[in-house]
C-alpha cells in the first residue's frame, strides 16, 4: 500500500504541476475537477491526497498560494506555478520519461 | 535546494504548528464554501447544499492529519504527542512519580559522583597542554648518571630532569612559617609551558651548584605573604635560614604537582639521590619506543660502568671501542655494584600520581554500578506493576489501531521521561556530594596528612561538561533498559482476546508472580546484589575496626602535639629546651617534650647499629647522621634511630618495659645511653640480656639502658620494626638535625589537650615574636588521619550497600504490597472457603521468601568469587571471613522478612464478605 502511495507521490506531483502550468492559477477544488474532467474520471483525488501533495510542492518553491476571490466573492487560496516549478517540471518530467521507457524496455522485450 | 528549503520549512512548521493550523483550517473551510456554490449551481438549497459538500469534502479530520505529516516531521510531532501525554499521565499519580524519580535519583546521582571523581583523578591527564605525553620512568629509581646519559643520548625524551616536594620554614618576613614547595629541575618546569606573570621561570643555568638559589613563587604566597609587592623580583628570602632570591611569580591557578606547592627552586641532583626521571615525549616517538631506548641506553652504561670502562662519547660517530665485557679493564673508574634491574620503562606522569587510589576507586565505581542496577531492577518492577493497572488502556488503544510499535514508544517516552528527570535530580545530589567531599578534604587537620592521601587531585574534581554528558547517557540508557522490557512485554497480548476478560481474574495458585515470571527474576537479582555489597562493605567496614582498635604502642587521646617554625640563627635545640621548660610549667600537663620525628608523620632512615665498635674509618664517625636525603633508602634490617627529648617518650604515654628511661643523670659524653625498642631486644641482635650492653653506631658507643614497648611507626597497619632511641640533650647534636629547623614537641595533658593551645602560643611568642606554632593537632587526629583512606572507601561502600539493601526490601514491600492490594477478592474467597489467615498469610509470603533465600544463596556465591579484588583494602581479615559472609545475609535476611510481614499484614484483616464485592 505504501509503495504504490510512493510512486503515485511522485507523479502526482508532476500531473499538479502541468495541470498548473496548462491551466493556470487554480484553487484546490477546481483543481481535482478539472482533472478529474481531463481523465475522463480516471483520476479522483480526495482531500487526503490533494492537500499533502500541493503542501509538499509549496514547500519545495515549485507552487505559490494566494488569497484571491472566486466568481461567486468566496475567498479561495489559488496556487499558480513557480519559476522554480516550471524549470522543476522540466526537469522531472524529463527523468520520468527515461524512467517510464527503461522500466517499459525491461518489461517488454525479452532478455 | 528544494529538499533544504522544504527541510527547513518542516522544521519551522514542527516548532510553530499553530499558523499552518490555521492556514489550513482557513483553506479546508474556502474549499466547503467553493463545493456549496457548486452544489447550489447543481440546484440544491441551503442547508442541503452544505451538508452535501460536506460529505463531499469527505474525511477532514484524516486530511488534516496527512496535511500536519507532510508540513512537519512525523515522528517529531508523535515525540511531542507522547511526552505531552506521559506528562499528563504522570502527574496523575504523583506518588509513583516521586519514588521512581527518587529511586533513579539516588542510582545516578551515586553513579555521577563517583564518575566526577573517577574521570578527574585516573581520566583526566594533569591539566599542562600535552600532559598526556609526560613520563617518568618505572622500574628501577636513577641517579643522576642515568640523567646525564638519557639527556645527551636520548632521542625520544626531552625535558629530563626530576622534582621532589619538601617542606621549609619561611623566615625574615614577619612570623616564621612553614611552607611546601617544590625543587624541580628547570627544563621540567619549562614543559609545563607555564608563563609567569612576572620575572622568568627557573632555567638551566639554575641547576649548577652556587647558581641554585632562586626561586619561584606561587600567586597565592605572593599575595598572602608579600603583600601582592610588585617589586618582588629580585628581593631575597630565607628558606630553611638560607637566602634565595626571588626571580619571578607564577600566574594565578599555576599548581605543580598539587595545590599546596608555594615555590619552585632548583633541583641539583646529589651523587646519592635516587628518584625517578620525569621528561616529556618529543613529536613522535611513544611510549612504547622511548621504554625501548630508556632501558637499552641506561642497560649499556651501567655495564659499562660496572665493568669499569669509559662511558660511550655522546652521540652517534665513531669512538673508541667499547670495554670488553668481563671486567678485564678495572680501576679506570670506580668500583660500583650496581645491580642491574629488572627492565626499565616509561609510563604516563600522572600514573604514579594516582597509582595508590586506582584500585579503590575502581572497585567503588564497580559497587555503585550495582546500585544503579538495582534501582533500574526497581524501577523496573514498578513500571512493570504500574503497567497491570493500565492493560485495559493500552488494549483498548491497540484496538482502535494503534500499532505496537506506536504503544511501546509511548511507554518508553514515559519511562525515559522519569529517568530524565531522575537523571536531572540525580545530577543535583552529585553535585552537592562532590562539595561536600572537597569540604571534608579541605577541612581536615593535618593536610599534609589528610585528604590527598585520600583521593588525589581532590581539588580537580567536579560536576563538568564530561561528567553531565556521561549523566545524561545513563539516564538514557537506564530509561531504555527499564521502560523497554516492561513495554515490550506489556503490548504483546491480544487485544481482543484480553478485552473480554476481568481484569482482576483469578487464576490457579495464588502467586504474586502470576504471569510474571519476570518479576520473580527481578527479585533474585535484586537480592543478589544487595548482598554481594552488603558483604564487601562489611569486609571493609571490619578491617577499618580492627585498624582502629591497633594498639599503637602510645596514647592517643590528651596528647597534645605541634611543631614551630623557627628563625634562623636561633639554636632550635636551645629554644625547644625553653620552650618545654616552659610549657611543663602550664597547669594540667603531666609531660612533654620534642624530638626529630612523630609516629606517623615521615620516611625515617634506617641506622648501621652494631656490637662492635667500626672504628674511626667508618662512614658514621660521630653521632648522629643528618636526615637522609629524599630517595636514600636505607638497609631495612637496621634500626631505625630516634632523637628526643627527656621526656618526649612519656609525653607520648610510650611504657618503658624494662630498665629506665632517660633521666638527668644519664652522662653527656660517651657511652651515651640508649633506649631499644621490644623488637629490638627480642631479635636477639643485641643478645639476651640486652639492658646494660654497649653498641656502636660507626665510632660512637652506646650503653642500652632500657627497653620500650613497640610504637606504630609508619602506620597503623605496618608491624613495629627494630627502634633505638637517644636523648638529644646529651649527645651533642645541632640544629642541622631538625628537617626545616624544626623539632615535633608533645604534651601530655590531664584535660582536653586543646584547651592548652592558647597558653603554648602566648610561651612561643614570648620566646621569640618572630615565632608561632604550626600544624597543631592532637594524637588521635593524626592517628585518625593516618587510616582515612580505609575509613573513607569503608564509608563510601557501607553508604552505597546500605542503599542497595533498602532499595530491594523496599521493592519486595512494594510487590507484596501491590500483590495484595490487588488480589484482595481473590484473598477474600479464599478466606470465604475456608483458608486460615496463617494459610492465606503463607500463600502471599511464602514465594517471596523462597524468592529471596534464591537471591541471598546467589549473592552469597557471587560474593565469594568477587570479594578477593577487595585484598589489598582489607586488614586483618581474608576476602572470605566467615563472621561476614554470615552476618550480613542473615541481616538482609531479616529485612526482608520484616518487610514482607509488614506488607502482607493488610492481608489478614480482610474481611471477606467485603472483598468478594470489590472490584
Amino acid at each position: 500500500m505504501s509503495s504504490e502511495v510512493e510512486l503515485l507521490q511522485g507523479a502526482l506531483d508532476l500531473i499538479l504541476l502541468r495541470a498548473l502550468e496548462a491551466m493556470g492559477p487554480q484553487h484546490a477544488y477546481s483543481l481535482a475537477a478539472r482533472l478529474e474532467q481531463v481523465s475522463k474520471s480516471r483520476l479522483t483525488l480526495n482531500q487526503g491526497t490533494l492537500y499533502p501533495a500541493l503542501v509538499r510542492l509549496e514547500q519545495n518553491g515549485w507552487i505559490k498560494g494566494s488569497w484571491r476571490r472566486t466568481e461567486n466573492n468566496r475567498e479561495a487560496k489559488y496556487y499558480s506555478i513557480t519559476k522554480a516549478g516550471t524549470r522543476a517540471l522540466a526537469r522531472e518530467t524529463e527523468r520520468w520519461r527515461r524512467l517510464a521507457g527503461f522500466v517499459d524496455a525491461l518489461l517488454l522485450h525479452e532478455p | 535546494m528544494a529538499t533544504v528549503r522544504r527541510f527547513l520549512l518542516r522544521l519551522l512548521h514542527f516548532l510553530q504548528p499553530h499558523r499552518a493550523e490555521s492556514e489550513l483550517e482557513r483553506e479546508l473551510a474556502a474549499h466547503l464554501g467553493v463545493l456549496e456554490d457548486e452544489y447550489t449551481r447543481r440546484g440544491l438549497t441551503g442547508d442541503d447544499a452544505r451538508v452535501a459538500a460536506r460529505r463531499a469534502l469527505g474525511g477532514v479530520a484524516q486530511a488534516k492529519e496527512l496535511h500536519r505529516d507532510a508540513r512537519s516531521f512525523r515522528w517529531l510531532n508523535d515525540l511531542r504527542q507522547d511526552t505531552r501525554f506521559a506528562v499528563r499521565a504522570l502527574q496523575r499519580a504523583p506518588g509513583f512519580t516521586a519514588v521512581v524519580v527518587g529511586t533513579l535519583a539516588l542510582g545516578i546521582g551515586a553513579n555521577t559522583a563517583i564518575f566526577s571523581v573517577v574521570h578527574a583523578v585516573l581520566l583526566r591527564s594533569l591539566p599542562f597542554p600535552g600532559a598526556d605525553r609526560f613520563i617518568e620512568t618505572s622500574g628501577a629509581p636513577m641517579t643522576f648518571q642515568d640523567l646525564e646519559v638519557l639527556r645527551s643520548r636520548s632521542r625520544t625524551l626531552s625535558n629530563l630532569g626530576s622534582y621532589h616536594m619538601e617542606t621549609v620554614t619561611l623566615s625574615g618576613r614577619g612570623e616564621a612559617a612553614f611552607l611546601s614547595g617544590v625543587r624541580i629541575s628547570p627544563p621540567v618546569m619549562a614543559m609545563l609551558e607555564a608563563t609567569p606573570l612576572m620575572g622568568r621561570l627557573l632555567q638551566p643555568r639554575d641547576e649548577s651548584p652556587g647558581l641554585d638559589q632562586v626561586a619561584v613563587i606561587s600567586y597565592s604566597m605572593w599575595q598572602r605573604r608579600f603583600a601582592a609587592d610588585a617589586a618582588i623580583v629580585g628581593k631575597t628570602i630565607a628558606l630553611d635560614g638560607i637566602q634565595y632570591e626571588v626571580v619571578g611569580v607564577m600566574r594565578p591557578g599555576f599548581e605543580f604537582p598539587n595545590a599546596d606547592a608555594e615555590f619552585w627552586t632548583p633541583f641539583v641532583w646529589g651523587p646519592r639521590i635516587r628518584l625517578a626521571i620525569v621528561g616529556r615525549l618529543t613529536p613522535g616517538a611513544s611510549f612504547l619506543t622511548a621504554s625501548t631506548e630508556v632501558d637499552e641506553l641506561l642497560r649499556q652504561a651501567r655495564e659499562n660502568r660496572r665493568s669499569g670502562g669509559p662511558p660511550p662519547p655522546p652521540g652517534p660517530g665513531p669512538g673508541p671501542p667499547p670495554p670488553p665485557s668481563g671486567g678485564a679493564a678495572r680501576g679506570a673508574g670506580p668500583v660500583r655494584s650496581e645491580p642491574i634491574p629488572a627492565r626499565l620503562f616509561v609510563v604516563p606522569l600522572h600514573a604514579e600520581l594516582i597509582a595508590g587510589a586506582k584500585t579503590p576507586l575502581v572497585i567503588l565505581s564497580a559497587a555503585v554500578g550495582f546500585v544503579l542496577l538495582i534501582a533500574c531492577v526497581n524501577v523496573g518492577g514498578l513500571l512493570l506493576a504500574r503497567g497491570i493497572r493500565r492493560e485495559r488502556e493500552i488494549w483498548i488503544r491497540m484496538a482502535l489501531g494503534a500499532g505496537r510499535g506506536r504503544v511501546v514508544r509511548q511507554l518508553v517516552t514515559e519511562s525515559m521521561l522519569l529517568t530524565l528527570v531522575g537523571g536531572f535530580a540525580g545530577v543535583w545530589l552529585a553535585v552537592t556530594g562532590v562539595r561536600w567531599l572537597r569540604v571534608f578534604g579541605a577541612a581536615m587537620p593535618r593536610q599534609d596528612l589528610g585528604a590527598s592521601s585520600v583521593v588525589p587531585r581532590l581539588d580537580e574534581v567536579g560536576v563538568d561538561a564530561t561528567v553531565l554528558l556521561f549523566a545524561l547517557g545513563v539516564s538514557l540508557v537506564a530509561g531504555l533498559a527499564c521502560g523497554l522490557v516492561p513495554a515490550w512485554w506489556q503490548s504483546r497480548v491480544d487485544a481482543r482476546g484480553e478485552l473480554a476478560r476481568e481484569t482482576s481474574a483469578t487464576a490457579p495458585g495464588f502467586n504474586v508472580f502470576h504471569r510474571s515470571r519476570g518479576r520473580a527474576l527481578l527479585v533474585v537479582v535484586q537480592i543478589g546484589l544487595a548482598v554481594v555489597l552488603l558483604l564487601g562493605s562489611g569486609l571493609l567496614i571490619r578491617s577499618v575496626l580492627k585498624l582502629s582498635s591497633v594498639d599503637p604502642g602510645y596514647a592517643t587521646t590528651r596528647v597534645l602535639t605541634f611543631q614551630v617554625a623557627l628563625p634562623p640563627n636561633r639554636s632550635a635545640l636551645r629554644l625547644s629546651q625553653e620552650l618545654i621548660a616552659h610549657v611543663r610549667e602550664l597547669p594540667g600537663v603531666r609531660a612533654a617534650g620534642y624530638a626529630q620525628h612523630l609516629p606517623l608523620t615521615r620516611n625515617l632512615g634506617h641506622i648501621p647499629l652494631s656490637t662492635r665498635s667500626q672504628g674511626p674509618q667508618s662512614r658514621f664517625a660521630s653521632p648522629p647522621p643528618p636526615p637522609p636525603p629524599p630517595g636514600v633508602a636505607g638497609r631495612p634490617d637496621f634500626p631505625v634511630l630516634h632523637l628526643v627529648s627527656r621526656d618526649f617518650l612519656s609525653a607520648l604515654g610510650v611504657n618503658v618495659a624494662e630498665g629506665r628511661g632517660f633521666s638527668d643523670a644519664d652522662p653527656v659524653g660517651q657511652p651515651h645511653s640508649l633506649l631499644i625498642n621490644r623488637t629490638l631486644a627480642r631479635s636477639g641482635f643485641v643478645g639476651d640480656h640486652p639492658i646494660g650492653t654497649r653498641v656502636y653506631t660507626g665510632a660512637a658507643s652506646w650503653d642500652i639502658i632500657g627497653i620500650v614497648e613497640d610504637v606504630r611507626e609508619t602506620g597503623l597497619a605496618d608491624p613495629p620494626g627494630p627502634e633505638i632511641f637517644a636523648n638529644l640533650e646529651r649527645t651533642g647534636v645541632d640544629s642541622t638535625l631538625f628537617e626545616h629547623s624544626s623539632p615535633y614537641f608533645a604534651v601530655r595533658t590531664d584535660g582536653s589537650p586543646t584547651a592548652l593551645v592558647p597558653a603554648i602560643r602566648d610561651i612561643v611568642r614570648q620566646l621569640d615574636p618572630q615565632m608561632a606554632p604550626d600544624r597543631i593537632a592532637t594524637m588521635d587526629e593524626i592517628v585518625s588521619n593516618s587510616i582515612l583512606q580505609p575509613r573513607f572507601y569503608a564509608g563510601m561502600f557501607g553508604l552505597f550497600a546500605f542503599i542497595a539493601g533498602t532499595l530491594a526490601v523496599v521493592g519486595i514491600y512494594g510487590g507484596i504490597a501491590f500483590a495484595v492490594s490487588s488480589r484482595t477478592r481473590e484473598i477474600g474467597i479464599r478466606m470465604a472457603l475456608g483458608a486460615s489467615k496463617y494459610q492465606v498469610f503463607r500463600a502471599i509470603v511464602g514465594d517471596v521468601l523462597v524468592l529471596a533465600a534464591v537471591g541471598i544463596a546467589a549473592g552469597v556465591a557471587g560474593g565469594a568469587l568477587l570479594t578477593r579484588y577487595l585484598q589489598q583494602m582489607l586488614f586483618g581479615l581474608t576476602p572470605l571471613d566467615p563472621a561476614v559472609f554470615i552476618a550480613m545475609p542473615l541481616v538482609l535476611a531479616g529485612a526482608v522478612l520484616g518487610a514482607a510481614f509488614l506488607s502482607a499484614r493488610p492481608a489478614l484483616s480482610v474481611a471477606p464478605l467485603a472483598a468478594l464485592r470489590h472490584e
